[in-house]
């Protein structure tokens, strides 16, 4: 068991490393580098400047000693220093990881729980209108683009019926850490995770529903229903927990990939978390902060890996310890 | 979707040499009223996008009338958008666009990922071990960052973008085929074949192959729809090529201005929307004929 | 403008008839004390104006640092923190006094030594620091009020450049650590200023705070409480919040020709395109001089007649946008309309095409990249799709290469790498600054937005050099006027319409920033009236 740990622990060191050598491999690979912009930023510079500040920023060092002493800075948990944003990359991620959680727990929980009920319900009542609506939602979530989505429902809600706010998180007079706050900040959030939470929606109902079916025409449960067993108690206590494994599975997956899932709705509501930071360092050759970004990316989806196996081998008797 | 009654299922997978399996899915698929549906409008759609140019002449980038010009009020049925270019100009060219990228970046998705997956299943082992450390490192990355970062690194041209995506969806594809190889690799008549001397490719190619085609090719069609809805994503973005009209970039050129036009951003999502809807419900119905036991789980 | 008409009209005239002339539609009554402005930024990388030009940095940082002069209508110098100042006959010494008893927001006294060590740090560190200060030899500060600037060379524009957007007074005892001016902490940490605004929280992500400097060297001075610069980076928002009244006061409010009608229809807010002369925000259409065909110029000619610049302002940019007629902007002191014009006339252009060896064969005459940066999209994007179409009827195939981000533009226009792109650049009003790098011989440097295009006439280096140190003001205009009809005879730039600035301003605000400079000015005379 302790070696089995081990060894996942190693593989997912590894993988990490591996993520980061790539993305910096990459990155510094192709035209064009942070100095430029920076010095393009500032309105131009002398040739001199420009030597100083390569200089300053190691750029003038081989790849291979910028990939070491990066690594090495990463392992003691500095992910390096913002050019542009002038703030170490840790505390930039720190700061907007917040927002971008807040949007992504909002849908996902909100659409689980929906969708899983949803699904839940009209896998047992195939013909009727419910499952009809279900599929004929999750289809249109399906197939439209999310940010589309977001902008119709901006042009519905914020514009053409003037009841939510257009874009961000907040509205500048509302001072931070009182209750109007929370309220406000409520309020801005209502369109960004209508939008996300449609998507999902679609997806977990979809899901939900089939997995449901499927269970309910296992020998199991039909055994169980014969026995005499009552319906609800039968449906409730092993159909349910089965059926659920994949939104398990699949809600860890793509929590894990909160950022990239999260990028189109925060730039079309100028949401402002990670998604907004990672699209703005790509644009401004923030290359530090690009691969903070990336990193942290790479860890969530191993830490949600981890915790979707604990929450697995609970709900699923079946599975024993490795 | 309309689901398969139970009666319909079979509890058995098909049998190595069908009888004429392609007419029996054919069947299938067109008592779907929603697939044929689908096929019906994807059809239309591919068709318009091939031919539409050359009956509808109107330069797409050209700017020919007032900007933000609303439908119905000039000659241009759809009205122009914020640069004054004919809006229904851009829908028709732009399926072009659209439609290759989803088809170039389902190919190579299908390609790496089949292959890999193919590699993983069949040979086992340490051939496994290796090529699952390398999905597990695919999964791991964010998909849309680092088609981003794949794109923007290396321009955004028509074929950059169709690798970009490529690249970073392939792994459930691989999935789905190592796991499908490594249940036909144990079947019976694949073990009859082996002990009578096939060699690894032709158990690959003429056995496993097409027993395992089924999931398969629903899963590539799918992927043409995501590949669509990728690409929209990157042309919102800005990660378009700039020489080529495209929904998902018209929908991004036209954003800004949707306090005073909403036209620009409505019909290219409807575009997008009815493709991606179609190539869905023809997918789902592919499923259900193909495969009705093994539901894929999407 | 309450300052001037006072310094002007010395109370001679009655106080209510010299209210009610000035710039402001409302007439306000006696500025008032306190009230919080809210503005507006979409980002800055740094509150210290020495090391970085531009408006973001410069919006507030001409709040946070004093300078030595402001600048007031039609160009006159003022003092600010110089009382008073004397240029020597030869034109070779400029003595400032200073204002006695200023302190920097730590309580510590503003001497000439900070004064010396501001400059020192522009001249080494900001983008046109050579270009503005590069002639300054030695400084002397003979006693902590005074400071002698010697020259090598006499420098017309020396006191334009010496307001807080260029040369912010920076405190020594903070800065002269010896870290590198460009990168150090304090340009946003704890930043100590000069000026009539303190930070009070420096939030990038969300916000800036500006309070009010209780010990401000102006009597009286500032009006206003705070200021607030909330991050609004997506135009939607900024519009809509404009059109609400969310926002009392929008510098380089980023809106579009298309929101001007809906801003103006807007109870209690108004819309102005003053105050942006001094930047004198130009674009071009930049050709790659060194190969063919751009090297020749029957077809820049050619090019000049296809591209109409009036229908690109008039339909485009909703008339907004002037047209530019050369490197100056219209608003510059030394612009003159005395040039070349290039009337758009498209068989004329398949004429000289055709006449300079680039005929139509196989349905194209030639074909080229066009790079489109990536900042200023709302400019740069319309003119190149606009070019493109417009070269498509002269059977030229314009193929467009957006750079995905800053750098990758930067670097490929910088190291010679492109056949054409879309560009643009500030003047400041001063041509040394902004204009004289684009087109100076030795200037012909992998640096962007030096002299990229790779042109070089003699002629007209002499006419820079000349103007360069040229005192007379009317001899400088006829060197510049001279200078305008070379570039466009020539034919360096296709020049296309100008930026189309505006600053949208709610009712309440008195005192508007109205300079050439506008909100890059300091507003200490700015007040609320709500």
């Amino acid at each position: 068991m302790i070696k089995g740990t081990l060894g996942k622990t190693a593989n997912t060191v590894i993988l990490l490393i591996a993520v980061l050598v790539l993305n910096f491999a990459m990155i510094h690979v192709a035209p064009g580098d942070p100095v430029e912009a920076l010095v393009g930023e500032m309105g131009g510079a002398t040739t001199e400047q420009i030597a100083e500040l390569r200089a300053q920023f190691g750029l003038d060092q081989p790849l291979y000693v910028q990939i070491g002493k990066y690594l090495w800075n990463v392992a003691q948990g500095d992910l390096g220093y913002s050019y542009y944003y002038d703030q170490p990359v840790t505390s930039l991620i720190l700061d907007r990881i917040g927002p971008t959680l807040l949007l992504v727990t909002t849908s996902l929980f909100s659409a689980i729980v929906i969708g899983t009920v949803l699904g839940v319900f009209s896998a047992q009542r195939r013909n009727s209108l419910l499952s009809h609506l279900v599929t004929v939602l999750s289809l249109a979530g399906f197939s439209a683009p999310v940010f589309w989505i977001g902008i119709m429902l901006i042009l519905l809600l914020s514009v053409a019926i003037p009841i939510l706010p257009i874009s961000g998180m907040t509205s500048s007079e509302v001072p931070e850490g009182t209750f109007w706050y929370i309220l406000d900040v409520a309020h801005h959030l209502v369109l960004p995770a209508l939008t996300l939470g449609l998507i999902y929606l679609a997806f977990y109902s979809r899901l939900s529903r089939a997995s449901m079916i499927e269970v309910l025409q296992t020998d199991y449960v039909r055994t169980a229903r014969a026995k005499g067993l009552p319906r609800r108690m039968v449906i409730y206590k092993h159909a349910l927990r089965n059926a659920v494994l994949p939104v398990v599975t699949f809600a860890g997956l793509q929590f894990g990939q909160v950022i990239s899932g999260a990028v189109l709705v925060e730039t079309v509501f100028a949401w402002p978390g990670l998604g907004t930071l990672a699209f703005d360092s790509i644009l401004r050759r923030d290359t530090t902060t690009l691969l903070g970004i990336l990193f942290f990316s790479a860890l969530m989806v191993v830490v949600m890996n981890i915790l979707t196996d604990i929450v697995y081998r609970r709900i699923d008797p079946r599975i024993k310890t490795a | 979707m309309t689901l398969v009654e139970p009666s319909r299922a079979r509890t058995a997978p098909p049998p190595p040499k069908a009888v004429s399996p392609g007419r029996q899915v054919w069947q299938m698929f067109r008592s779907n009223h929603s697939a044929m549906a689908g096929l019906f409008i994807l059809l239309a759609i591919i068709l318009i996008s091939l031919v539409g140019p050359s009956l509808y002449t109107v330069n797409p980038r050209e700017m020919v009338w007032m900007p933000l010009t609303p439908p119905g009020q000039s000659e241009y049925v759809l009205g122009t958008d914020y640069l004054g270019r004919d809006l229904l100009a851009g829908l028709i060219n732009g399926g072009r666009v659209t439609i290759t990228i989803g088809v170039f970046a389902a190919v190579l998705t299908v390609l790496i990922g089949v292959t890999v997956g193919a590699m993983a299943g069949f040979f086992g082992g340490r051939v496994d071990n290796l090529l699952m450390r390398v999905t597990e490192f695919f999964q791991v990355l964010p998909n849309l960052l680092f088609a981003m970062v794949v794109v923007m690194l290396f321009g955004p041209t028509l074929v950059n973008i169709s690798v970009a995506i490529g690249i970073v969806s392939w792994t459930s594809t691989a999935r789905l085929t190592r796991a499908e190889f490594l249940r036909i690799r144990e079947m019976d008549y694949v073990k009859a074949e082996r002990s009578i001397g096939a060699g690894n490719a032709r158990l690959i190619w003429k056995v496993i192959l097409p027993n395992a085609a089924p999931p398969l090719i629903v899963v590539a069609a799918l992927s043409i729809g995501s590949a669509i809805l990728f690409e929209a994503g990157l042309s919102f973005l800005g990660l378009s090529d700039p020489n080529a009209m495209s929904w998902g970039r018209m929908i991004g050129d036209n954003r800004p201005y949707i306090l005073d036009s909403s036209w620009g951003v409505t019909f290219p999502g409807l575009a997008i929307f009815l493709t991606v809807l179609a190539i869905s419900l023809v997918g789902d119905g592919l499923n259900d004929a193909i495969n009705p036991k093994l539901r894929q789980r999407q | 403008m309450f300052q001037r008409l006072s310094r002007t009209f010395l109370g001679a005239l009655p106080v209510a008839l010299a209210l009610s002339v000035g710039a402001a539609p409302v007439a306000h009554a006696e500025p008032k004390a306190g009230g919080t402005l809210t503005t507006f930024t979409s980002g800055y990388r740094t509150l210290n104006p020495a090391v970085q030009s531009g408006a973001s940095t410069g919006s507030p940082g001409s709040q946070i640092f004093a300078g030595l002069v402001t600048v007031g209508q039609d160009y006159k110098i003022q003092p600010y923190l110089a009382k008073d100042w004397e240029v020597s006959a030869d034109q070779l010494t400029v003595t400032f006094n200073l204002v006695s008893g200023a302190k920097f927001h730590d309580g510590a006294p503003i001497t000439g030594e900070d004064v010396k060590f501001s400059l020192e740090t522009v001249k080494a560190n900001h983008p046109f620091g050579a270009a503005m200060f590069g002639n300054v030899g030695e400084i002397d500060v003979p006693s902590p009020e005074t400071v002698v600037i010697h020259l090598n060379q006499p420098v017309p524009g020396l006191l334009l450049s010496m307001q807080p957007l260029l040369m912010p007074i920076l405190p020594k005892h903070v800065y002269g650590d010896g870290q590198d001016m460009k990168t150090h902490p304090r340009n946003m940490e704890n930043v100590v200023g000069s000026g009539p605004f303190k930070v009070e929280e420096n939030n990038p992500a969300e916000r800036l705070v500006l309070v009010k400097n209780e010990d401000f060297f102006i009597e009286g001075r500032p009006y206003l409480d705070k200021i607030v610069y909330p991050m609004v980076k997506d135009p939607l928002t900024r519009v809509l919040m404009l059109e609400k009244g969310e926002i009392d006061f929008a510098p380089f409010s980023g809106i579009r020709p298309t929101d001007v009608a809906r801003i103006e229809r807007a109870e209690g807010v108004n819309l102005t395109t003053d105050g942006y002369d001094a930047i004198g925000y130009v674009h071009y259409f930049e050709m790659n001089l060194r190969n063919e065909p751009f090297s020749n110029r029957d077809v820049r000619e050619a090019l000049a007649h296809a591209i109409d610049t009036g229908f690109l302002s008039k339909v485009i940019f909703g008339g907004k946008a002037v047209p530019g007629t050369g490197p100056l902007h219209t608003g510059n002191p030394f612009y003159s309309a005395d040039v070349p014009m290039y009337e758009p006339d498209m068989d004329k252009a398949a004429a000289m095409l055709d006449a300079a060896g680039y005929p139509v064969k196989d349905g194209v005459r030639f074909s080229f990249v066009l790079d489109v940066p990536s900042w200023a999209p709302q400019a740069h994007v319309p003119m190149a799709e606009y070019i493109q179409a417009q070269l498509e009827k002269l059977n030229i195939k314009v193929e467009l290469r957006k750079a995905p981000d800053f750098g990758t533009w930067v670097q490929r226009i910088s190291s010679w790498d492109y056949e054409a792109t879309m560009n643009g650049s500030f003047n400041y009003p001063d041509p040394t600054i902004g204009v004289h790098r684009h087109f100076d011989c030795d200037n012909i440097k992998n640096v962007i937005w030096a002299n990229t295009e790779g042109y070089c006439n003699p002629e007209v280096d002499k006419l820079l050099d000349a103007a360069a140190v040229e005192v007379d003001f009317d001899k400088r205009k006829a060197l510049y006027a001279e200078l305008q009809k070379t570039i466009q005879q020539d034919l360096v730039f296709i020049y296309m319409p100008q930026d189309f600035s505006a600053t949208v301003y709610s009712d309440a605000v008195g005192n508007m920033p109205d300079t050439p400079f506008g909100a890059l000015a300091p507003m200490y005379d700015t007040y609320l009236d709500k």
